[in-house]
């Protein structure tokens, strides 16, 4: 192999630390404050919200499907979790209510994608439609609900000086790389972004399989959207918008391939705090909101094209090892 | 050269995943010629012709037409050296006008903006129609037409695009007696013509009625071209099989008796390729299934498996009435399969062999309830496959994509062997695997019969069928038209049977 190709075999392969690496160097000169604890504080707990619903986003990137429902789901759970406390007062009615529904709308996305073969980018497209628009309807004409602090106990407080989300949002990170990595649905969640036929031929209830990663999805959000209004203290429109982008931007770039069966849940914790600290960023740089959007989404492009050079590279080095091998 | 014959195919060699499959191939046919194309199920028949149609490349050798040279790397250079291939199954546009099937590759355009010009599309389309004789509108949409119909629509469009070799591949396989009539009909016209024709077929008395030569393959070599005006049906059938058995065979345990419990049995399984197959398998039996590709072989295995859609049938085990119909339900009733394409149903190639070993038995070394898998107990039976089913790899860790064909075949075979089934049903064990590991597998399966494993082979090598089982039956067209036991089955009695030709 030439030397530029060795370099640009080393740069595909590496992306994302490289990414990161350049980042940092970048922050500590131009915005050394971003490293303060407080302000990682506030950006963890933040991240930690849409970072649950990226736990279940993993796991169905891994068996090759999507869901842009997410954020939706997160939105009208969390409604769900301010109308049943006005009243009941009670966040524990609330988490389940919230639960629930996330579950049965997952439940659906589920059975419709894999049992009737939906594509579902257009699937969870509609359900998103379907949430928001349910979730307005709850929360009325209000617009912005304001809740008693009493409300704000489980989202604000802390441990350790470490907010409680952060905490519920690491646990839950552990349990799942604990799932993915030692038992048996987590080996076959890999192997049926692989080749799901093989794993059917084996035996295996794959249906089963991949409808619990979208339960799991739908409860993950669920909880995720109590966090989150009990964390701003009520509920306003629109929250959660644009959430599942973040979801699927920490999956692909923490190194999960959005044709399925190749990454690792533990690249998605890291994509999860590069995607927040550059949110974070932006905001401290105080880009505009448009410009926003054409960073994000310029974000993730790059990072799917990545991923497919990757892929192409690779192919490229195998073809050529085995002319190499056939001819020597 | 002294070879004048139009199409002059010389030494081609085709590998798939280091196996050979094309060993050194010649062969030639002359303008104004039917030939003839016979072999058994992977011969390197349909190869041969990939080949030849650029959808393979071939690794070496040389394709002469008409004296010159042409290198064929697709299927637009097949097109451009005059090659067309009518395939067993049709690839025409079903929504699409009949013309417009036949003049794809070159519609005529007019005018500045160069739009199809359909009055000439239509008209010549017309013109090819009446060469092959059919008499249907060219603006009818092709889905209306009979499949008899369309394979014409697709003749006309190779000589449209002014074929002169044209290759049929089991051509009469979906046509009525008529149809075949007509068909044939067609074939004299176009060799009247000077084209030269490559006829593929199972069925020997096609061959004998419409080919002037035939040419046999056997593991991707030409064993001999015969004149059919004075070869027999028994010459060609000795051709086929050949005469030397290669692979050496373990000793199998004596066949159980009548009086051996019934493992398994099915009653009248019928879908859409099975018309009501029933037989039964006893305890310690290998019982084979043989037949040519489609017959229903593989068929029957994946309805009972539960991988095909079984529209009616009853299936007993150990003489209970059972209900499959998923993978999951026959692996609970004991029922184990290990399919013909290893490397999409049998292995997940980017994995490591010990996850693709354990992947039906995890419930069995996994925490109850839990599922944690105990990586431990796991690691055990991994070693312990690894060193009782001979696999020859760096570790258990070793993705098995990297493997060998023989020792992913292992692989694979192990995995079904750990699961501990009653019934295993191998289909293809042996396909592409060299002939060590063959002898080695083989051996594997005497092992675990002789342990109280009962086994339905699928195979199409006769001399594996007649070295490992006990009994064999012989599939046609969805049906099991005969029975052999071991002690009676010959090559000549199964080939001739399947093929259905004249008394062998």
């Amino acid at each position: 192999m030439s030397g530029i190709n060795r370099v640009k075999s080393l740069v595909f392969k590496n992306a994302t630390p490289i990414l990161i690496a350049l980042l940092a160097v970048f922050v500590l000169i131009k915005m050394p404050v971003f490293f303060t604890i407080s302000n990682l504080m506030s950006l963890g707990s933040q991240a930690a919200i849409w970072g649950l619903a990226a736990i279940g986003m993993t796991m169905l990137i891994l068996t090759g499907v999507t869901d842009v429902s997410v954020g939706a789901q997160i939105y009208l759970g969390g409604v769900l979790v301010v109308r049943v406390y006005q009243a009941t007062e009670s966040m524990l009615l609330g988490l389940l209510c919230s639960m629930i529904v996330c579950m049965l709308v997952s439940a659906f996305n589920g059975y419709a994608i894999v049992k009737l073969g939906l594509p579902s980018m257009i699937t969870t497209l509609a359900m998103q439609q379907v949430c928001n628009g349910l979730a307005s309807i709850i929360i009325g004409r209000d617009s912005v609900i304001k809740m008693p602090d009493a409300f704000s106990k489980l989202g604000q407080s802390r441990l350790f000086n470490i907010p409680i989300s952060v905490i519920i949002f690491l646990l839950l990170f552990l349990i799942s790389v604990v799932v993915m990595n030692h038992t048996r649905f987590g080996r076959y969640v890999y192997a049926i972004g692989n080749n799901s036929d093989a794993i059917a031929a084996s035996g295996v209830n794959v249906f089963r399989i991949r409808e619990i990663t979208f339960l799991v999805t739908g409860a993950l959000c669920g909880l995720a959207g109590t966090i989150n209004v009990s964390r701003i203290g009520g509920a306003q429109f629109g929250m959660g918008a644009q959430m599942e982008f973040s979801c699927m931007a920490a999956v692909v770039v923490g190194g999960t391939s959005m044709l399925g069966g190749s990454g690792n849940i533990i690249g998605t914790l890291l994509g999860v705090f590069v995607i927040a600290s550059m949110d974070q960023l932006l905001r401290m740089f105080n880009v505009s909101i448009y410009l926003y959007n054409v960073f994000w989404g310029g974000v993730v492009l790059f990072t799917v094209s990545m991923d497919l050079l990757k892929k192409y590279q690779e192919k490229r080095e195998r073809e050529m090892r085995l002319a190499t091998d056939r001819n020597s | 050269m002294a070879n004048m014959d139009y199409l002059v195919i010389e030494d081609i060699h085709k590998s798939f995943y280091g196996v050979e499959v094309l060993k050194g191939v010649s062969f030639s046919a002359a303008a104004g010629e039917v030939h003839g194309l016979l072999g058994g199920n992977g011969a390197g028949k349909s190869t041969l012709m990939n080949v030849l149609g650029g959808l393979y490349t071939k690794d070496s050798g040389r394709i002469c037409i008409n004296g010159q040279e042409v290198q064929i790397h697709d299927t637009k250079a097949a097109e451009r050296a005059g090659i067309a291939f009518i395939h067993q199954e049709l690839k025409l546009f079903d929504l699409r006008s009949v013309a417009e099937n036949i003049m794809i590759s070159n519609l005529p355009v007019k005018g500045p903006f160069r739009l199809v010009d359909d009055k000439k599309k239509n008209e010549m389309a017309k013109k090819y129609l009446d060469e092959v004789g059919l008499s249907v509108d060219p603006t009818t949409r092709l889905g209306e037409l009979s499949i008899a119909e369309q394979q014409q629509v697709e003749i006309a469009k190779a000589l449209s695009l002014d074929a002169k070799i044209l290759i049929f591949d089991e051509p009469t396989s979906s046509l009525t007696n008529r149809e075949t009539r007509i068909l044939f009909e067609i074939i004299r016209k176009l060799k009247a013509g000077g084209a030269c024709i490559i006829y593929i077929s199972h069925k020997s008395d096609e061959i004998f009625e419409i080919c002037d030569k035939v040419t046999v393959l056997r593991n991707g070599e030409n064993v001999g071209t015969l004149d059919t005006k004075v070869a027999t049906n028994d010459e060609l059938v000795s051709l086929i099989i050949g005469r030397k058995l290669e692979q050496y065979f373990p000793q199998l345990p004596p066949a159980p008796g009548e009086d051996a419990p019934k493992v398994l049995e099915v009653k009248d399984l019928v879908n859409r390729k099975l018309a009501g197959v029933s037989f039964s398998l006893r305890k310690g039996e290998i019982l084979g299934l043989f037949g040519l590709v489609g017959a229903g072989r593989s068929e029957t295995a994946r309805a009972i498996f539960g991988l095909d859609y079984l529209a009616s049938g009853e299936i007993y085990i150990e003489g209970n009435k059972v209900k499959l119909g998923s993978p999951h339900r026959a692996m609970k009733n004991g029922i184990s399969f290990l399919t013909e394409n290893r490397r999409e149903e049998g292995l997940v190639l980017k994995m490591d062999i010990r996850r693709n070993l354990t992947f039906p038995i995890l419930d069995r070394i996994s925490v109850p309830g839990a599922g944690y898998v105990r990586r431990k107990k796991e690691m055990g039976l991994v070693k312990d496959a690894f060193s009782r089913f001979l696999i020859k790899a760096t570790g258990p860790e070793q993705r098995s994509g990297t493997l060998s064909g023989g020792n992913q075949q292992k692989v694979v075979l192990s995995k079904w062997f750990m699961t501990e089934s009653k019934v295993l049903i191998l289909d293809e064990p042996t396909r592409g695997v060299d002939v060590g590991a063959k002898a080695e597998i083989y051996e594997l399966i005497t092992e675990m019969v002789s342990n109280g494993l009962s086994v339905i082979m699928i195979s199409c090598e006769e001399s594996e069928m007649l070295g490992m089982c006990h009994r064999i039956l012989v599939m046609r067209d969805g049906e099991i038209i005969g029975e052999f036991n071991r002690e009676e089955a010959t090559q000549e009695k199964l080939v001739g049977l399947c093929m259905g030709g004249k008394t062998v």
